[in-house]
């Protein structure tokens, strides 16, 4: 992690604090992520990970603090804004259009971010280039052959992975990935898991995803950001937050250490 | 039916046959030589096109508007009074009728769009009893619930086939409008708005301004519903405007099938039909249609349209397999 150190960061939060009436769900949380960064963000069950990416984009609105993104104020945004300006995100609960096609799913993200979507008198299916980049992003995400099928009735597995597709459609600079192995099986997993680092190289994307698997978080992260009762309580790289006292008993339990 | 239960799969050759099929079909009417199925056609017609107008906000966007008989009344009214006061022939009239109820959903939908759900139907509702409750009580204006009559369309439109032409001539290429508008990049979004509005918000679309474009599209396909229809009977009345007769493209559209292109004419044409048929037996027709909606929900949860569609699909994947 040389080179990126150099540029400003892409995402900085400062002092984000969010309560839900007496519950502090985040509490002064502050960090900067450098471009082209993969990392993850762990912590037990309520630790405020979904809530911090729910405030990033837009859906919840912070009590205080600062969320800077490539160096301009973006907290208090409407999503859509947040969107636009090049953060894509995909849920934890998988968030799909049920009854379109798979290929529509992604299609209609992709015309949103060619400012395509006011044009009323084209098919949206003879949007040539769009149709095709479509195509290219559900074969990127193996889901070439399920192109036709509706997104409701597909796999669990493939529908986490549609709709990161449909995040990449916007062709963000930052992805928020919330759980996105939640609920596969073990080789879904691993192929998930190449996938993401494979898209996250070739699209050089700075890549924020949360993850209870402890085997991928160490395995692909760069660094790791511990939440824990709505505070940051460690970052570091991996190596660091293994051996992070704090993070053992708070997290990790004892039998991680070696 | 390629349409697909969203009516938006792309054309196809099985799709043109329908849309041919349909239009001869109503080619033909006037052919029986019947005058009372010309006329049942004319306002299977209109009814359908005001049907339709408001499935693109339901079937298609996910707006159970309530208040669709306003754009449709303003529409009518708007015939009426150019006519009626002899400020412009019905061409010019018929062609104001869909900028009439443009105008208003530009005017009641910033208002409804505030809420979503079940409170944006309250709101439809509520503002389209407001519209139809200055239309009835202002006589110097719209002659209240006296309504307008004989409105003085050219005598060249009196012969009932050839308004009926003249509705089909207007109809169908609204309807193909219609089509393309769901079928366009804009019907896309429209379509994730019902199915997701959360996620839309996500790909950098501002819900309400799509919301909102839809409404001013459906008011101006419902004015011109109601355009032709004042042209039709040549006398309109305040009852047009009246929440019943939102209720009613209601029970069309989900009796044919909202989710299903032509699910809504379907749906018109099935209500108009039964409520003469029964209705010249008994004045109690809506018991009649209240029973028939009640075995529709049950042996047609999709409306007519979509399962029919339904069975058609499993019927191939027998075959297919």
């Amino acid at each position: 992690m040389s080179a990126p150190e150099a540029r400003p960061p892409v995402l900085e939060v400062r002092k984000l604090s969010k309560a839900f009436g007496g519950l502090k769900v985040s509490h002064d949380v502050s960090f900067s992520v450098r471009p082209g960064e993969l990392s993850a963000i762990i912590g037990p069950n309520g630790a405020g990970k979904t809530t911090l990416f729910n405030l990033i984009t837009g859906k919840l609105s912070p009590d205080g603090g600062e969320i800077l993104f490539k160096g301009e104020r973006i907290d208090g945004l409407p999503t859509p804004e947040i969107a636009r300006r090049g953060i894509g995100r995909a849920f934890q609960v998988t968030s799909v259009f049920p009854e379109r096609t798979a290929h529509e799913n992604v299609l209609v993200a992709v015309l949103a971010r060619r400012g395509l979507t006011d044009r009323l008198f084209r098919r949206a299916g003879a949007c040539g280039e769009a149709v095709e980049e479509a195509t290219g992003l559900l074969a990127m995400l193996h889901l070439e052959g399920k192109a036709d099928a509706k997104a409701g009735s597909l796999p669990h597995g493939d529908q986490k992975r549609l709709d990161i597709a449909v995040a990449l459609a916007l062709n963000p600079e930052l992805v928020l990935l919330d759980e996105p192995m939640a609920g596969m099986s073990p080789e879904e997993r691993a192929v998930t898991v190449d996938l993401i680092r494979r898209i996250w190289k070739e699209r050089s994307l700075t890549l924020l995803f949360i993850e209870h698997d402890m085997d991928v978080v160490f395995g692909i992260s760069q660094w790791i950001r511990v939440l824990n009762q709505g505070m940051l309580l460690a970052e570091g790289t991996p190596e660091e937050i293994s051996k992070n006292r704090l993070v053992i008993t708070a997290y990790l339990g004892e039998e991680i250490v070696e | 039916m390629t349409g697909g239960k969203d009516g938006t799969r792309a054309s196809g050759p099985g799709h043109v046959a329908q849309w041919g099929a349909a239009l001869l079909f109503f080619a033909l009417v006037p052919l029986s030589g019947r005058s009372f199925f010309v006329q049942m056609a004319n306002e299977i017609l209109i009814m359908g096109l005001f049907a339709m107008s408001f499935n693109l906000l339901y079937g298609v966007t996910g707006m159970l508007s309530f208040g669709q008989a306003a754009f449709y009344g303003v529409g009518a009214y708007t015939v009426g009074l150019l006519l009626g006061k002899g400020i412009l022939p019905y061409p010019a009239a018929l062609l104001l009728s869909p900028v009439a109820g443009a105008l208003l959903a530009l005017i009641l939908g910033p208002l409804c769009i505030r809420l979503s759900g079940v409170y944006f139907t309250m709101l439809t509702l509520a503002f389209a009893e407001l519209v139809w409750g200055i239309v009835f009580k202002w006589y110097g204006f719209t002659g209240g619930d006296n309504g307008i009559q004989g409105i003085p369309t050219p005598a060249s439109l009196h012969d009932p086939v050839r308004y009926y032409y003249f509705t089909l001539a207007i109809a169908f290429p609204c309807f193909a409008a219609l089509r393309r508008v769901v079928e366009s990049p804009f019907g896309a979004v429209l379509q994730s708005i019902r199915e997701n509005p959360e996620r839309t918000g996500f790909l950098g679309i501002r819900i309400r301004r799509y919301q909102l474009a839809a409404m001013v599209i459906s008011g101006a396909f419902a004015g011109l519903a109601g355009g032709l229809f004042a042209g039709f009977q040549r006398s309109i009345h305040p009852n047009m405007l009246h929440w019943t007769k939102s209720g009613e493209v209601i029970l069309m559209s989900i009796l044919g099938g909202v989710s299903s292109f032509f699910g809504p004419l379907v749906g018109a044409g099935v209500i108009l039909f039964i409520e003469d048929m029964i209705g010249k037996y008994t004045e109690f027709w809506e018991i009649w249609i209240g029973g028939i909606m009640l075995a529709i929900v049950i042996f047609f949860p999709r409306g007519v349209i979509g399962t029919f569609d339904g069975w058609v699909r499993r019927w191939r994947g027998h075959v297919g397999a």
